[in-house]
């Protein structure tokens, strides 16, 4: 009854959704880690270690922030050349406008995450010193 | 209509009928009836809600009054807070969701009706436990938030065991829901409804479904772990034995401020349906507001710790929760401006709808401002638990929700009763509530600032907030008798009003292409669909459209004999199967009967006969997630050659599949929250395990866990014989892994009982037993799945490519392999960290 169109380019439906929601999941990845760094690491005094005049907790902090604002950068780039060659093939592959919305709607939605993920890693560099 | 398409009508309309009579009244497992009552009972509550406020206005009306006492008062702005929040807001904004998710989409019915008649009694209880408490005279009295210590054994009387039980139930009941939801949204839209079609009303929801899950899941946990503590004499909020106050404030939170959101959203959902209706015109700016719901879902989790400002945390973590709470201010600011710029430039027709909707603007745009004011740390430290507070989050959610809700109501009355509201009525009724409003609230601002607290039975007139009190008292009467107004003429007009017709108002989303009232069965065949706004965008007969017209067609008043709807797949909505849905039943009555039972054998303290009946309910709900479909096969056969669709299946075409999905995600937060919980007491303890207790005998527990990590592997070569076809060493091998889960219980049960200290020792033996019990009973449902798939496998002869047999083995095999990652992770962390950290 019913069946699949011919068309050129189809990216895997994990790379679609990574395009979708990766943003949004390195979010997740990014506060629980910075919660738990900031809360775990200044109680239990891991701030008062210095590293080239850092604190042990600002340097993990960095670090796992950095660690989560790559897979977001990448799901915003992913998205966007997705969706680049979707517009090109449209009309080979009238059957999947669903997926290719993923990839057009995704970029910029992930292009937010990253923007949240670095205010929300902007505080630290007041606080490179210690909790 | 020809005769054989009248009879054919005639069968469907009986197959999707409940059976009358008040036994039929409570097997119904229809949508829109169950939604309906969901509704009206979180209604009931509400109006409940209003009388208690107004005992408190009362009694602030005046300084140093006398009308309450300082423990009556306290009471009743606990169960006041309590009723709205658990019982009102949630309850309501998920029969609406109940009732109209499916009619957005084109579907005929939720995704597990049984679930829903389970959650509506189970909510029903719930409420009902918390207001028992009022007939032994012992009403809680800790705040909706029922902070540690005061929550606790020492400090709180047994109305807080009322509270509790009925707030576990109610919460059970809003996952439930909430999972259904999500279920229907992701399978069951009409063909066509890729995910660029999806109403605005219905991404609000799948987001707040999703929302629901993660955040009530540990305010459940929280609650179960409270009642231990308070029945059972555990440690885990008693900071004198290793507890920590604090705990509960982080559990409470991360489900609490999701849930401002999770009753904002949907409130956005219908101001975004109903715009367009009286704008004339489509949504301004899709794409933007779809970001900003879904930012809004990601992003809510992101700010609990903002209601623990004052708590005494690092500063640290408190800077990244202020940041998360600016940006998602940007996220709801974003809506705003869509809202504004489709009503800009458009003749939008003033009726009440639209009223509510321009309220809404001026009150929730006050409050969000004053959200950004008490996200900043250094204005929270002076506001904290002022009157400032309670005027800012009454802002946010009668302003940000229960306008868009009432609006909701008198936009959506024609299509549910088919009758016209009264214009002068209902616009009197909005003019009350939106005066009535202010004049309570805006003074609690100034009140707020001149440093009354919350909370606080009185007042000394020296302080000079008594003229601002009485004008908020005032107020509260006058928004009392606005919502009356509003919901009389409702009632009344659904009763009494003129005919409404099929579309009032033109709107553009799928509910209005049908009668008003809906039939019985909603959709006379699937709609299919090509635009946002399919009524004003109908679809057209050509291109692949004709495919899905065709499907459509063969659909009409079919299947007959039993009740089903069109899957489809998540992202392009094509067509992948028909969903069997079971019809009426009393069992979900009798299951939440049962629960209920076990609440009141546990209030009255007769802890076996509680376990008992826990135990009766679990075997219930396994026998009827056993329940085999019943379809007559004639029809059936016919049906499967002419669509060339299964009508049973499996994997991401089955809502079963994603029923197991849904449970595993609910038990991973559980345990996630478990594990949290582990280290949070680990962190504020000097030594560990506390107070000298011996450390986790590693070798004695290494042998159930091996045993449980064998059964893993077993299950994972299990998986290569099913997958080829091998009956009979599948049969054997999962045989082997159910005797590695019951050897798993053996041996963890001998472990514990052996243990040299008890679950009541300190907060550390506690969290140590709760873990291990966590374990215990996932690898025991894990254990009864995998036995229950395998007698089917002995039983039925048939193949084990058939659908039934290839869900029974997935859905099985999924919850199994999680019990075992259950398992490992318990012993990481029982065990092996007590060595290491």
């Amino acid at each position: 009854m019913y069946s699949e169109a011919v068309h050129t380019f189809r990216p895997g439906t994990w790379r679609r959704w990574f395009a979708f929601v990766g943003g949004g999941i390195a979010w997740t990845f990014h506060l629980l880690a910075i919660y738990a760094i900031g809360e775990f690491g200044c109680v239990s005094g891991f701030d008062e270690k210095m590293y080239s005049g850092i604190s042990g907790v600002a340097w993990l902090l960095i670090l796992v922030s950095g660690l989560s604002i790559i897979p977001a950068i990448g799901a915003t780039f992913v998205g966007y050349v997705d969706a680049r060659r979707d517009r090109r093939q449209a009309e080979h592959s009238p059957n999947n406008e669903g997926e290719r919305y993923l990839s057009s709607f995704g970029w910029p939605l992930n292009a937010l995450f990253v923007l949240i993920i670095f205010v929300e890693s902007l505080p630290v560099f007041a606080y490179l010193g210690g909790c | 209509m020809n005769p054989v398409d009248g009879q054919l009508e005639q069968r469907f309309t009986e197959t999707w009928q409940s059976p009358s009579g008040p036994a039929g009244w409570i097997a119904a497992v229809n949508n829109r009836p169950l939604g309906v009552r969901y509704m009206l009972t979180a209604l009931g509550f509400f109006f409940v809600g209003i009388i208690l406020a107004l005992f408190m206005r009362t009694q602030l009306a005046v300084p140093d009054n006398t009308f309450l006492g300082p423990d009556a008062y306290n009471q009743i702005f606990t169960m006041h807070g309590s009723t709205m929040l658990y019982l009102f807001a949630v309850p309501f904004i998920e029969g609406v969701g109940l009732y109209f998710v499916p009619l957005l989409i084109g579907s005929q019915d939720i995704g597990f009706p049984r679930l829903t008649s389970f959650g509506y009694w189970l909510y029903l209880f719930g409420g009902l436990t918390m207001y028992a408490s009022f007939l032994f005279g012992q009403v809680p009295d800790a705040g909706w938030t029922a902070y540690t210590p005061l929550s606790g054994p020492k400090f709180s009387g047994p109305g807080l065991d009322f509270w509790l039980l009925g707030l576990s139930m109610i919460e059970i009941a809003g996952i439930g829901a909430a999972l259904e939801i999500v279920v229907t949204i992701l399978k069951f839209r009409a063909p066509g409804m890729a995910i660029q079609h999806i109403p605005l009303f219905i991404w609000s929801y799948l987001v707040v479904g999703i929302m629901i899950i993660f955040a009530f899941t540990p305010l459940l946990l929280a609650s179960l772990l409270l009642e231990m503590d308070r029945s059972l004499g555990t440690r885990f909020f008693d900071t004198a034995l290793g507890g920590s106050s604090l705990l509960w404030q982080h559990l409470f939170w991360f489900f609490g401020h999701p849930e401002v959101y999770i009753i904002f959203l949907p409130a956005t959902g219908i101001i975004s349906t109903i715009i367009p209706v009286f704008a004339r015109r489509r949504m301004v700016a899709y794409e933007l507001v779809v970001a900003a719901v879904v930012i809004v879902g990601f992003v809510s989790f992101g700010l609990w710790t903002h209601h623990m400002f004052t708590a005494g945390l690092p500063d640290l973590p408190m800077m990244f929760f202020m940041a998360a709470s600016f940006m998602i201010a940007l996220a709801s600011g974003a809506q705003i401006f869509a809202w504004i710029a489709t009503l800009w430039g458009s003749r939008p027709r003033y009726s009440v709808p639209m009223l509510y909707i321009l309220g809404f603007f001026f009150i929730f745009v006050n409050g969000g401002l004053t959200g950004v004011m008490v996200a900043t740390m250094p204005f929270d430290w002076q506001v904290h638990d002022t009157n400032f507070v309670v005027a800012h989050f009454h802002h946010v959610l009668i302003g940000g929700a229960v306008l868009p809700f009432f609006g909701g109501m008198y936009h959506w009355l024609p299509k549910v009763s088919g009758r016209m509201f009264n214009k002068i009525w209902g616009g009197i009724g909005f003019g009350a509530i939106f005066i009535g409003f202010n004049l309570t609230f805006m003074p609690m601002y100034i009140i707020g600032l001149l440093g009354m607290r919350r909370r606080v039975y009185t007042f000394p007139e020296d302080l000079g907030v008594g003229t601002l009190n009485l004008i908020s008292t005032i107020g509260a009467y006058v928004l009392a008798l606005g919502f009356t107004i509003a919901l009389l003429s409702l009632f009344w007009s659904a009763w009494r009003g003129r005919p409404a017709g099929g579309d009032p108002w033109g709107g553009g989303t799928l509910e209005w292409s049908i009668a008003s009232p809906p039939p019985t069965y909603g959709y006379r065949r699937p709609p299919v669909v090509q635009d946002r706004y399919p009524v004003w965008n109908p679809v057209s007969q050509e291109g692949r459209n004709s495919e899905l017209n065709a499907v459509a067609e063969i659909l009409e008043f079919r299947p007959s004999g039993w009740r089903a709807t069109l899957v489809t797949d998540v992202t392009n909505a094509r067509p992948q199967a028909l969903q069997y849905l079971p019809g009426s039943t009393i069992m979900p009555f009798m299951v939440s009967v049962v629960i209920l039972s076990a609440a009141v054998s546990f209030l009255a303290k007769s802890f076996i006969l509680a376990g008992l009946m826990a135990g009766v309910a679990i075997a219930m709900i396994g026998r009827w997630m056993c329940l085999e479909p019943e379809i007559p096969p004639e029809e059936a056969e016919e049906l499967a050659a002419r669509l060339n669709l299964p009508l049973l299946s499996s994997g991401t075409k089955a809502a079963g599949w994603w029923g197991t999905i849904g449970m595993i995600a609910i038990l991973f937060t559980v345990l996630g929250a478990l594990i949290y919980a582990y280290f949070y007491l680990r962190l504020y303890s000097s030594e560990w395990p506390q107070a000298g207790l011996a450390k986790p005998r590693i070798l004695e527990s290494l042998f159930p866990f091996a045993i449980l990590a064998v059964g893993g592997i077993v299950q994972a070569a299990n998986s290569r014989f099913w997958r080829r076809g091998l009956r009979r060493p599948l049969l054997l091998g999962m045989s082997g892994a159910v005797l590695s889960g019951i050897g798993f219980a053996g041996g963890e049960l001998w472990v514990l009982i052996n243990t040299p200290f008890g679950p009541t020792a300190n907060a550390y033996a506690s969290i140590f037993f709760t873990l291990n019990g966590f374990a215990l009973l996932t690898v025991l449902v894990g254990t009864a799945m995998l036995a229950g798939t395998l007698i089917r496998l002995k039983r039925l002869s048939e193949p084990l490519e058939t659908p039934r047999l290839q869900l029974w083995l997935q859905n099985s095999e999924m919850f199994w392999f999680f019990a075992v990652a259950t398992g490992m992770l318990v012993f990481l962390v029982t065990y092996l960290m007590p060595y290491i950290l």
